[in-house]
């Protein structure tokens, strides 16, 4: 155990500029959120304070609709109407139409930081023994009284730990910002936000999140031992070998066979993780009704035939990835 | 006493070519041995194959391990030194202390830090900034403060100045070896090293063409220095291995020759490794 503390250890001095890039960029544009919010806000206060009300035009309501949102002020209360449909008569419908894009926006801020992360650590996996191989450190590790399994092992669970953990961080990070800015936008806005959010559970949801996350883990586990693999063997050039090759397959296979049902499937099982995800959005559209699901729960599609699969195809490509690493072939 | 290393009719080939041909040999506690060989010779293919780096036929035991099947047993007692620089470039130099510390239990920090104190080796800089000469005494350090039977040198002055190979056989040999541990130097270089040698193995095109101690050569080599007017004679009688010129006299390297014989055709001498190995490299070139 002593001796993958140490080789996680390694791994993390040797990518710590990466996380800490990636946690500084993030933040960044969560401060441009907030500077755009403030921002707007302030125009809003004015215009509400000017005109006696906002009227918002072309609003994506949820992920069909797109409607006008009209915000009056009467004294101390607020009249809200979406497409004419005065919100103070009916709280509960209006509220299950102010939910949706809120939600709607947490969710994208969230993905949005896992496709961000998935996009960092593809260089990770292709670079995790290439790089050894570059400066012939492998031959070092080799020395050293460490099995070849901890050696990869080690860097697999960096990749893993790392997107996993990096993604939940910037997440909450993200929460944690949009919070502030609901909270900077003053009211009305602060109330109405607080109305909606009260009815999500925090800690349930990055728990669903975190569920979300193994499962996404597990189902692109092929594609990042594929990168790992070409890593291992390629002169130069890992990541654009590693998703040019699967490319260029997949068009000579269109074009020889006639046929992309092939290309189909391997398609879908690499969408199979995102369409979880929409298949849970869908479920989610009805409305408030108690607690609010932003993702849903995500253990149940763990265990099924395409996770079996992914487990299979990885053992696969991890026998393979030490079989060349023990060739230590140069790289350059 | 057993072998730290023992090898039976190890092959490796690369293709067509034959790296290595059916090596055999036993290497014993307290020796410094020299693998001697030209380039290409197989010097590297035989100390990747003793540490588990490549793929092999025949039978290897190091320290009484298999090489390859049990790499990771067998690296808690040998250091090794390669050719190239093989530190990861990226870590700082107390990075790589602290990464040894928590990885190898026969690594003592200290040690390495009071090496380091007696070079210009700055702890916080990473690796790639440094020369190749700072890269080697790191790599020393850091083997050297490691407790191992075996240290195992694959062309360790390669690149290096005069200065920086002097103080690393210097302190190879005060602060390593003992009668417990062996020594195995791999070089193209044989003057640097024939004087502190116990053993030399000549190899070339993957083949052992000689293993035998100090002590052997020179009772199994002899070189006679002759008048150049009776070199014609006595080449024909004593068939020299090889032969040159110098100051007008005529120098043979001998093998098995009867030395109380030569006496009387001239001056005899025992001849360096470095003449013994260019002379049977010109046999076999």
């Amino acid at each position: 155990m002593k001796t993958l503390r140490v080789l996680l250890k390694r791994e993390w001095l040797e990518w710590r500029r990466v996380v800490i890039g990636t946690i500084l960029i993030v933040t960044f544009l969560n401060l441009l959120m907030l500077l755009s919010v403030s921002r707007g806000s302030a125009f809003f206060h004015d215009k509400l304070e000017r005109d006696g009300h906002i009227k918002l035009e072309d609003i994506q309501i949820n992920d069909e609709n797109v409607g006008d949102v009209d915000i009056r002020m009467k004294g101390n209360d607020i009249e809200i109407s979406i497409d004419g449909d005065a919100a103070s008569k009916n709280i509960d419908k209006w509220m299950s139409k102010i939910t949706v894009p809120i939600i709607f926006g947490l969710r994208i801020g969230m993905m949005g930081i896992f496709g961000f992360v998935l996009f960092l650590s593809m260089f990770y996996f292709s670079d995790a023994i290439y790089k050894e191989r570059e400066d012939n450190s492998t031959l070092f590790y080799r020395s050293l009284p460490v099995s070849d399994h901890y050696l990869l092992g080690s860097k697999i669970a960096a990749g893993l730990i790392g997107v996993i953990g990096l993604t939940l961080f910037l997440s909450i990070e993200y929460l944690a910002f949009t919070r502030l800015a609901i909270w900077i936008m003053g009211e009305p806005f602060n109330a109405l936000a607080a109305l909606v959010l009260s009815h999500i559970s925090y800690v349930g949801m990055l728990w669903d999140w975190f569920s979300y996350l193994i499962f996404a883990a597990i189902h692109m586990a092929p594609l990042a031992l594929f990168l790992i693999l070409v890593g291992s063997y390629v002169k130069g050039r890992p990541l654009l070998i590693g998703l040019g090759a699967p490319i260029l397959f997949a068009i000579s296979w269109a074009i020889v066979f006639q046929s992309i049902a092939f290309l189909k499937y391997i398609a879908k099982f690499f969408w199979g993780f995102n369409q979880v995800l929409i298949d849970q959005w869908e479920l989610m559209k009805g409305g408030l009704d108690g607690e609010v699901l932003v993702y849903g729960n995500f253990w149940g599609y763990l265990f099924n035939l395409d996770t079996l699969i992914s487990v299979l195809v990885s053992g696969l490509l991890y026998y393979g990835i030490w079989y060349i690493y023990r060739k230590n072939i140069p790289a350059g | 006493m057993s072998a730290l290393i023992e090898l039976k009719n190890i092959s490796k080939s690369y293709g067509d070519l034959k790296a290595l041909d059916n090596v055999s040999l036993e290497i014993l506690p307290g020796r410094i041995v020299g693998l001697v060989g030209p380039n290409g010779a197989g010097k590297t293919t035989l100390l990747r194959a003793l540490t588990g780096e490549l793929d092999y036929t025949g039978e290897a035991r190091v320290l009484g391990y298999e090489p390859r099947s049990q790499r990771a047993e067998l690296m808690l007692e040998p250091g090794v030194i390669h050719d190239i620089s093989v530190l990861p470039s990226w870590m700082k130099v107390n990075e790589l202390l602290g990464f040894m510390d928590g990885i190898h239990p026969g690594f003592n920090r200290e040690r390495a830090e009071t090496f380091l104190k007696t070079t210009t080796i700055p702890m916080d800089k990473k690796i790639k900034s440094l020369s190749k000469g700072m890269k080697t005494q790191l790599h020393l350090a850091v083997t050297l403060a490691t407790e191992t039977k075996l240290l195992i040198l694959d062309e360790p002055t390669h690149g290096l100045d005069i200065l920086f190979r002097k103080q690393l056989y210097t302190s190879v040999l005060e602060d390593y070896f003992d009668e417990e541990k062996s020594l195995l130097i791999s070089t193209h270089q044989i003057e640097e090293v024939e004087h502190i040698l116990s053993d030399v193995i000549f190899i070339n095109k993957g083949k052992i063409l000689l293993y035998a101690s100090i002590e052997e050569l020179g009772e199994r080599f002899t070189q006679l220095t002759i008048p150049a007017d009776q070199a014609d004679e006595l080449r024909a009688e004593l068939k020299p291995m090889s032969e040159y010129g110098i100051l007008g006299r005529r120098v043979f390297l001998l093998e098995n020759a009867d030395t109380q014989a030569l006496v009387k055709m001239g001056d005899i001498q025992t001849p360096s490794v470095a003449d013994i190995f260019v002379a049977l490299m010109g046999g076999e070139a």
